[in-house]
């Protein structure tokens, strides 16, 4: 238990920090709401268009848009954590390295932390707010306990997903140097292969088939597409068995890789 | 000249307490506090002077810097710099002055240090032949001609700051604000720009004022010290004439062969600090006792083999005037 | 020194080639980033391609057509980034309290803060647009007369007036809290989205008349695309771009607004 306080402390002081920034989190809200119209409009043009070719109904589309915007900041591919970069750019990594925990459990509570200090502030008034909208834009409720205790599930290990795959993203940067190239590219792939631009429902099936062998179908639009009904209860269990499988892939992975990572640094002498 | 009456300025700042309770509440409602920085400021100093502009952190002094410098608008007051009030007539008045921030640069990093200059004569409009006349003089002055071509990022801090200082002067300043000149230069680049900036003030008579926390900038520069606390002038006079009234305490160290400082009968006014066998410390107050009455007082007791005198140092001074006007 | 002055732009002339050759002074990164964000753009591009790939049209409209939109929205987008890139990242520069800096010179402050950056980087996202635009005008068949010629002229300048105002407005607002910048980004970045197809799609007018006249994307882009592809035949559509001008004056006039409050509260 002494182990988990020191974690607990640390994300604590996180979250205080994240709070204080009260315009941002209010700036934020409004920004996601502008963003979460924009996008049912344009998928309702869409679906007008040709209904038939449209995979979805209009509920479930706005029930999708509204919990990607609520819990954009938990899944977010281009937030990496600056000053564990920065701490690994001028060295001063190596501070962290003297203290009694692990380099790997700790920046992966950075990274959680960081990003639910942002979220907590905002998902709760966007899905409020967004149960009351007019029908057709309303976020609407899982069709059953069962769907809903799945779909929290699924949001815990697709969060726990993002940062085990973005924990590479950042080692990697004690052998580039450089995070900038790595950091847009990837940002980029990773966001439209995780249905960050469009759900992945409305890609072409070709492109669906071949996310399934990656990583990226696994993350945050299963959570939705659970939530908002898309995926049978017996698909949804087989994706959270999926997600759980890739989970026990990427974190030994970035064990693995910081230790390397690190070894190369003590040898280089910080 | 510069001329300013009853500056004040007010500064309201967000109020944070610890814990998760109080930032939740100041979530939903903030607190601020109003700080005066300036308090009914006044001074003048004349062309040609060179000041030292001191103080605590958070004493005013950048404030002061600011509105002196066009950057900051005071909420009354007046402020008048060769007739101008800077924030109303910025473009004329900037083109005036010259500033230097020792922590922070206005050469650009990635290229040689003359492009940047270049870029300033763009921007100061000078004309070719004044460029020409200034680079030359100030690269035979600062001995920059090494280091021109040179990246600023290749550039040590030392040889930086000799750039920094030469790129403020291009356009011929009246008035040159330094802040923090000296910071973590070696001993060698901070006898430079001393020499530098005592010689640019005889020879063209340029105006220096000059903020610091390094007493020796003080020491071997300036000759008036304005001391600024809690937004207000507190003391505002010579160097030397501040050390004769906050310095009255010698240190006066004795060496012996035959020595036992504790049985000495000491007069009033000195008191025995350290004592060895062959070596004393006496703290001698100049108030009560002159210096060669106490020097005569000890040598009728002893035989003296060696004797110094040493005024504190200027530190000293500061710290106590800080004390005195209790601006801590 | 009473007579000699230098240009405005003169001093742009000088600022543009030392930002060149800084940019090339680290030319991995330069391209590096060069390719990522020729990628963000590319992503855009391809969530059109796909969701026609599977609708083949949006209220009408071809995929030609919605490209049209796209790229030029994109092309203002990227000249104003490119230029006005100062005013873009604004909230850095009064934090780090180079802004000062600039305060210290003898220049108008728009011109100092437009010229204290430029970001060449962005250039590939200009050249994709105008590779986009440029099959979108071939394969939208659109007639070109002089008339349609201003208007697709006006459109592209339109667009860049758009953006170049919203940045400057940021700046200004970053003068006030800079927290709240964000909410600049749903008109910049939400704009960008929007604009990138025709605005009648999303079936609301209140956006349009928002759009119209407080936020003038419409002007600059969607009515003279409107008079472009032939579905409005009024010249007056195609001259809209010029109210994007009053926005432009009213954002500098905010701009400085929040100078004179920066020089009264020094924060």
């Amino acid at each position: 238990m002494a182990f988990l306080q020191k974690y607990l402390t640390f994300f604590k002081m996180r979250i205080r920090c994240g709070l204080q920034y009260r315009t941002a989190a209010l700036a934020g809200i409004a920004t996601q709401f502008c963003w979460g119209f924009m996008y049912i409009l344009l998928y309702h043009a869409f679906r007008n268009s040709d209904p038939a070719a449209y995979p979805m109904t209009a509920e479930q589309t706005a029930t999708y848009i509204w919990l990607q915007q609520a819990f954009l900041t938990l899944f977010a591919s281009w937030q990496l954590e600056n000053d564990l970069i920065a701490q690994i750019k001028d060295g001063t990594v190596a501070y962290d390295l003297c203290r009694p925990v692990s380099l790997y459990p700790m920046w992966f509570c950075k990274c959680m932390a960081s990003r639910l200090s942002r979220a907590m502030l905002r998902f709760l008034p966007i899905l409020l707010i967004c149960g009351f909208l007019p029908a057709g834009y309303r976020m609407c409720l899982p069709t059953s306990f069962l769907c809903l205790g799945l779909f929290l599930l699924s949001l815990t290990l697709a969060f726990l997903l993002t940062i085990a795959i973005l924990m590479p993203v950042h080692i990697s940067v004690f052998f580039l140097l450089n995070e900038s190239g790595i950091r847009s590219v990837f940002a980029n792939v990773m966001d439209f292969c995780c249905g960050g631009l469009i759900p992945i429902p409305l890609m072409p099936a070709a492109l669906q088939k071949f996310l399934s062998f990656t990583p990226f179908l696994y993350m945050q639009n299963t959570p939705y597409l659970i939530y908002n009904g898309y995926l049978p209860i017996s698909d949804a269990l087989r994706a959270i068995c999926i997600q759980l499988c890739w989970l026990v892939f990427f974190i030994p992975l970035g064990v693995w890789m910081m230790k390397k990572a690190l070894r190369r640094t003590v040898i280089q002498g910080g | 000249m510069i001329f300013v009456k009853d500056l004040c300025k007010t500064f309201r700042v967000a109020r944070r307490d610890g814990g998760m309770k109080n930032t939740l509440k100041s979530f939903f409602h903030r607190t601020y506090t109003e700080i005066p920085a300036l308090d009914h400021l006044n001074f003048s100093i004349e062309d040609g002077e060179m000041v030292g502009y001191i103080g605590p952190n958070g004493a005013g002094k950048s404030s002061t810097v600011k509105v002196l410098s066009g950057i900051l608008v005071p909420d009354s007051g007046t402020c008048t710099i060769d007739g101008r009030i800077p924030w109303k007539e910025r473009t004329a008045h900037v083109k005036e002055i010259g500033v230097v921030f020792g922590q922070r640069s206005q050469l650009w990093w990635d290229v040689p240090v003359i492009d940047t200059f270049l870029l300033l004569k763009d921007i100061f409009s000078i004309p070719d032949d004044v460029y020409k006349h200034n680079v030359d003089e100030l690269t035979d002055m600062l001995d920059l001609s090494q280091l021109l071509r040179t990246p600023t990022r290749q550039l040590s801090l030392g040889q930086r700051m000799r750039c920094e200082i030469a790129a403020s002067l291009l356009h011929d300043p009246k008035i040159l604000f330094l802040d923090e000149p000296t910071i973590g230069l070696d001993a060698v680049s901070k006898i430079a720009v001393r020499d530098f900036i005592k010689r640019r003030n005889r020879e063209r008579g340029t105006t220096v004022i000059l903020t610091t926390h390094d007493m020796q900038d003080i020491e071997a520069l300036t000759e008036r010290i304005l001391l600024i606390g809690h937004g207000k002038i507190l003391k505002d006079g010579s160097l030397s004439s501040l050390k004769e009234e906050f310095v009255t305490e010698r240190h006066m160290t004795v060496l012996s062969s035959n020595f036992k400082a504790d049985s000495l009968s000491l007069p009033q006014g000195i008191t025995l600090m350290e004592a060895h066998s062959d070596r004393a410390v006496f703290s001698l107050d100049t108030t009560v006792l002159s210096v060669s009455d106490a020097i005569s007082a000890i040598s009728s007791q002893t035989e003296i083999r060696d004797l110094s005198v040493d005024t504190p140092s200027l530190d000293t001074l500061i710290s106590k005037l800080y004390c005195r006007y209790e601006v801590l | 020194m009473k007579t000699y002055h230098v240009s405005a732009f003169r001093m742009y002339r000088s600022f543009f080639s030392m930002h060149l050759r800084t940019a090339m002074e680290y030319k991995s990164s330069f391209l590096m980033t060069i390719f990522g964000m020729t990628l963000t753009s590319f992503a855009s591009f391809l969530a059109i391609w796909i969701l026609f790939d599977r609708f083949h049209t949006v209220d009408g409209y071809t995929l030609s057509e919605v490209l049209l939109c796209h790229s030029t929205i994109m092309i203002g987008f990227s000249i104003s980034e490119i230029l006005l890139r100062g005013f873009d990242v604004f909230s850095s520069q009064v934090q780090s309290g180079s802004f000062d800096r600039l305060l210290l010179r003898p220049r108008t402050l728009f011109l100092s803060v437009l010229v204290s950056r430029m970001e060449f980087a962005r250039v590939g996202r200009l050249v994709q647009s105008i590779v986009i635009l440029i099959y979108a005008v071939w394969k939208t068949n659109l007639t070109f007369t002089a008339a349609h010629t201003a208007a697709f002229v006006l459109m592209i300048l339109g667009s860049a007036v758009f953006f170049s105002a919203l940045m400057i407005l940021g700046a200004g607002v970053c003068f006030f809290t800079i927290e709240g910048i964000e909410v600049m980004n749903i008109f910049t970045h939400g704009g960008k989205e929007l604009g990138s197809y025709p605005l009648d799609i999303y079936n609301s007018r209140a956006l349009i008349l928002f759009f119209t006249f407080f936020v003038p994307l419409s002007c600059a882009q969607y009515y003279p695309f409107l008079y472009l592809t032939g579905r409005e035949s009024s010249f007056f559509y195609a001259l809209t771009p010029c109210y994007t001008i009053v926005f432009f004056l009213f954002s500098l006039i905010f701009f400085y607004f929040g100078v004179r409050h920066y020089q009264s509260t020094g924060s």
